[in-house]
């Protein structure tokens, strides 16, 4: 039972949160708002901000978006948060992909059977959400090497920080994890 | 023979076989899911390539998403085009290196292209290997029978691609294939319409220069007409006052008649003209219908009845006053009700009846003559028109001026004017002018 309340559509009064629970159904691919911005309909500025900046990060851009739902699961992971873990492995599953697969990835990265640029942007992603004092420019250097450019580097950055905040948000909260 | 139906301890080899099974089935799983993965995103890259119909757009786009599905030093495409050479493009790789990668792959692209098959190769045997692209996959696009160019993946690394690689280029390839092959029609498409919008610009101006070169000349008949009307009205007087011209006279008013004609032809070309640019204006006041119509009518009276022909005029009591130029309506009346009478035998009717319908007069001139086939009917509305039957003889003679002209003064009311017409049962021609 999440500490704050879960606001369904049909009790909402604010305009501008019934709008942006409309943009939420019909954008994100579940066809269903899930509990974190239902959680955050109480500031309909916060909510506004949240979705507009997951939209453009996560939605958006040029990286695949299921790179970036794998860059959610590995710091999901690290950060023991279960709730953006499950979120992001169910839209992952639906496309075959596993935690397993995720884990081996995180424990066993020379084993892992995905491309090498794909594993070491994820493992990028991972260093910059749970050791960001640890990111050199080695690390920035080996991806430009591999043919990565300015905007896509952005790009795994803001990934690794959303996820980071989607932790540290739903866990601080208990947020329940959806019914999906 | 003794045989234990009990389980026996599972030696340590069997434990061993068994924890090996296990972890070769949780490889493979995850081979599996690693493969949807890429499948996945293929099909990511085919939904952003099928947004464009550009194939710079398109090339780029595959450039930027391929990275995540094969590793490789270098990517790009060598397109075919008939007519054309090769075109090697790069789209991702070391631009410096860009000429060397496309020489190294020259060969291995050539083989793809006329085997039309997929070209895998593990590791460049040393000796022809004058640079590091040591594995290399070339896929061949091939649409319709025709082969497009080829995608091509190159590593420095020996050994990089497997099958299952293999697999995901061939899938990205099939992808790429109709992207390009959709941009191409979409660039002969653009190319024929970019052809045909300036065959249609020559032609409109083709055909301002005819009705200018038209126009001129018909203004510069009409004084010498003028000229030769106005001498043989003289003519015409000098031997109404001599009894020897008397028999020269008969010619004469014959010459007058057909220069007459002539002139009113004349005149009407220049009216259309006139008309058509605008440079007439209807000269607008209350006209009553039923005097006019009357009036009209009253004129044809005495052809009707000499040809044998009912012409009726039926008027309502409460025919409101229109505001119109009743010289050029008078003229409209004229070529429509001299249309009926042409078109018209003896023992057919003609019958004018104005009517008032929502804010419009509309003017039915009904007959019983020969109908229009309903084909022509459609032409009705084009310009200088010859209606002909099936088997493309005229069945109304003349140049179609004067129905042009009706049509272009109705215009210039803001009314309309349509021919209804049924084979074999007569035609009905209506004009129609609004009342406000």
């Amino acid at each position: 039972m999440a500490y704050f309340p879960i606001i369904e559509y049909a009790h909402v009064t604010d305009a501008k949160v019934r709008v942006i629970y409309e943009e939420i159904s019909a954008e994100l691919g579940f066809g269903m708002v899930p509990n974190l911005f239902k959680s955050m309909a109480l500031n309909p500025d916060f909510l506004e901000t949240s979705w507009r900046k997951f939209r453009a990060i996560v939605l958006a851009g040029t990286l695949p978006r299921t790179l970036k739902e794998m860059i959610g699961v590995v710091v999901s992971q690290a950060n023991h948060s279960p709730y953006a873990l499950q979120v992001h492995l169910h839209s992952l599953s639906a496309l075959g992909i596993s935690e397993e697969l995720l884990r081996l990835l995180v424990e066993d990265f020379n084993h892992c059977p995905l491309p090498q640029r794909q594993k070491a942007t994820i493992q990028f992603g991972l260093l910059a959400a749970t050791q960001p004092h640890n990111l050199t420019d080695t690390h920035y250097q080996t991806l430009r090497a591999m043919g990565l450019n300015d905007v896509e580097l952005f790009e795994i950055i803001a990934t690794a920080n959303i996820f980071t905040e989607v932790n540290q948000y739903t866990d601080a909260i208990d947020l329940e994890i959806d019914r999906l | 023979m003794n045989v234990s139906l009990m389980p026996s301890k599972p030696s340590a080899m069997l434990v061993a076989a068994d924890a090996n099974l296990q972890t070769n089935h949780e490889r493979l799983l995850v081979e599996l899911q690693a493969l949807s993965s890429r499948i996945t995103a293929v099909n990511e890259i085919a939904v952003a390539i099928n947004r464009t119909l550009d194939l710079d757009e398109i090339l780029a786009l595959v450039g930027r998403h391929a990275k995540w599905l094969l590793d490789f030093d270098y990517c790009g495409v060598c397109l075919c085009d008939v007519g054309n050479p090769r075109r090697f493009v790069m789209l991702l790789g070391t631009p410096t290196h860009q000429a060397i990668y496309e020489a190294l792959m020259t060969a291995v692209v050539e083989v793809a292209i006329r085997s039309k098959q997929s070209q895998l190769i593990q590791d460049e045997p040393a000796s022809i290997q004058t640079w590091q692209l040591r594995s290399r996959i070339v896929i061949p696009m091939e649409s319709e029978g025709e082969i497009l160019g080829t995608l091509q993946f190159a590593s420095t690394q020996a050994h990089v691609y497997t099958h299952e690689d293999l697999r995901i280029g061939y899938l990205l390839a099939l992808q790429l294939t109709g992207a390009i092959r959709n941009a191409r029609r979409f660039k002969e498409v653009s190319l024929l319409n970019a052809q045909l919008e300036q065959a249609y610009a020559s032609l409109q101006r083709a055909e301002t220069l005819r009705d200018d070169l038209l126009h001129r000349i018909v203004h510069d008949l009409r004084n010498p007409l003028t000229t030769i009307n106005f001498s043989l009205n003289l003519l015409d007087k000098v031997l109404n006052r001599s009894h020897q011209g008397q028999s020269g006279l008969k010619y004469v008013q014959r010459a007058q008649r057909a220069g007459q004609q002539v002139l009113n032809m004349v005149d009407e070309l220049l009216d259309v003209h006139r008309l058509a640019h605008n440079e007439l204006q209807p000269d607008l006041t209350p006209v009553d219908f039923s005097l006019l119509l009357h009036e009209r009518v009253e004129t044809y009276r005495s052809q009707a009845n000499f040809e044998e022909k009912r012409l009726a005029l039926h008027l309502p009591d409460d025919l409101p006053l229109v505001v119109a130029d009743r010289e050029l309506i008078s003229h409209v009346f004229d070529h429509l009700l001299a249309n009926a009478l042409k078109y018209t035998g003896a023992g057919d009717y003609i019958e004018i009846r104005p009517v008032v319908q929502e804010n419009f007069l509309c003017v039915y001139i009904r007959d019983s003559g020969a109908g229009i086939p309903v084909e022509e009917q459609e032409r009705f509305s084009d310009g200088f028109v010859q209606m002909e039957d099936a088997t493309q003889v005229s069945i109304r003679q003349g140049t179609g001026i004067n129905l042009t002209f009706c049509r272009l003064v109705m215009r210039a009311h803001k009314g309309n004017l349509r021919v209804e017409s049924t084979p074999h049962q007569g035609n009905t021609f209506l004009f129609s002018l609004p009342l406000s």
